[in-house]
């Protein structure tokens, strides 16, 4: 496995949870609970330890299930820490990254509900088997037993490396003796829409085969892109794990190195206009 | 949701028609059994209005629950639209989804 891998893994999001003042006993006064968040990992996984540190301070009999919110936007707890935060935060300015937590009026139209560890994990293996069924047409995931399925879910849930890479790195491996992925799962985040398509790793022009690289991928999915960026360059973002990579990167390397731990890469690009 | 039959032309060029594709819908695991299968639906609607749609159309109770899989392998989350699912995952035309009462591919 790359050195990338463990680099990324180790990309934690400073993140400083405070419960809604609203929610908030008379005369109580909770101070915020900080937490580093794994990239790749769910808010939701936190639940726990969050409700242990403010129930004290809660109003008993209303307590719902959590939910969160930045700024007054509901925060989806199926996609991981890493791409909520690059959505929706500068970390010129964002960090440590403030976040309201919520045990009151569930947002039922904005997010699902997440009864428990283990809704995340079957979300997190439907994910998981969508990107497989992606790059090896489901054979790697098929092939593994049920303790590497678990051992996998474990180490991501638990935040081991060498655990969930022991694993992790069978769906790295390319599709049918190849060297590259059949499909690569990517998912486009632009203005409110989520934008996902077949894109293979090599493409043929001019009789030769040349690798798809990120360019090919957004200028296919949003034509207007470039010329944007072209023009006002500074009012263009492009992050991949927080990061912008040069756009002529092959998409089937940043499948190996930038992919989540649910094996999508997770594309958000926004401009000045669509990120207010 | 509009059904498969063809819609009469207004003649007015001007609207944008809403995209649409073909979903079929294959009954598994001892689910209810729906006796039109093919369905035209606009491609931005989203698998949680499948999931109510299907709910509605099976009379399913609201304590019974109702599993969606693409491929018979994965469950799209809710938020997902079956246009981008149809572009990665159709088959001669049509998406497939599969239902159940219960979890059938874990």
């Amino acid at each position: 496995m790359s050195s990338f891998a463990r680099k990324l893994w180790n990309g934690r999001i400073p993140a400083c949870f405070e419960l809604a003042m609203y929610e908030v006993k008379a005369n109580s006064k909770p101070a915020p609970y900080y937490v580093m968040l794994p990239r790749s990992s769910y808010l939701t996984l936190f639940t726990d330890q969050i409700r242990d540190f403010f129930e004290i301070h809660m109003e008993t009999g209303t307590i719902d299930e959590v939910w969160f919110e930045f700024r007054g936007k509901t925060l989806k707890w199926h996609y991981p820490c890493g791409l909520l935060f690059d959505m929706c935060c500068d970390p010129s300015t964002d960090l440590p990254w403030h976040i309201t937590v919520h045990f009151q009026s569930f947002p039922e139209k904005d997010i699902m509900r997440c009864p428990g560890v283990d809704a995340i994990e079957s979300h997190y293996i439907s994910v998981l088997k969508e990107a497989d069924q992606l790059k090896h047409r489901m054979q790697v995931y098929s092939s593994l037993n049920q303790s590497q399925h678990k051992q996998l879910w474990h180490g991501l849930k638990t935040d081991n490396f060498e655990e969930f890479w022991d694993i992790n790195k069978k769906f790295m491996e390319g599709h049918e003796g190849t060297m590259t992925f059949k499909n690569i799962p990517v998912r486009i985040y632009f203005e409110k829409r989520i934008i996902q398509k077949l894109f293979p790793s090599v493409r043929v022009e001019n009789d030769s085969e040349r690798d798809v690289t990120l360019h090919n991928a957004l200028s296919n999915c949003i034509p207007e892109l470039f010329e944007d960026l072209d023009r006002k360059t500074e009012t263009t973002a492009v992050l991949i794990q927080g990061t912008t990579p040069p756009f002529n990167t092959p998409l089937q390397w940043l499948s190996k190195n930038m992919a989540y731990a649910d094996n999508f890469l997770h594309i958000c690009v926004y401009t000045n206009n669509t990120n207010s | 949701m509009a059904d498969d039959k063809q819609v009469p032309e207004t003649g007015d060029v001007n609207v944008a028609k809403p995209q649409k594709i073909v979903l079929l819908f294959c009954q598994t695991g001892g689910a209810p059994i729906l006796t039109k299968k093919k369905w035209q639906v606009e491609s931005s609607r989203t698998i949680g209005w499948v999931n109510t749609f299907l709910r509605k159309t099976l009379r399913l109770e609201p304590n019974e629950s109702l599993f969606l899989y693409v491929n018979q392998a994965f469950a799209p989350s809710p938020d997902r639209e079956l246009g981008t699912l149809f572009d990665c995952f159709s088959a001669n035309g049509k998406l497939v989804l599969h239902y159940a009462t219960m979890q059938a591919w874990g």
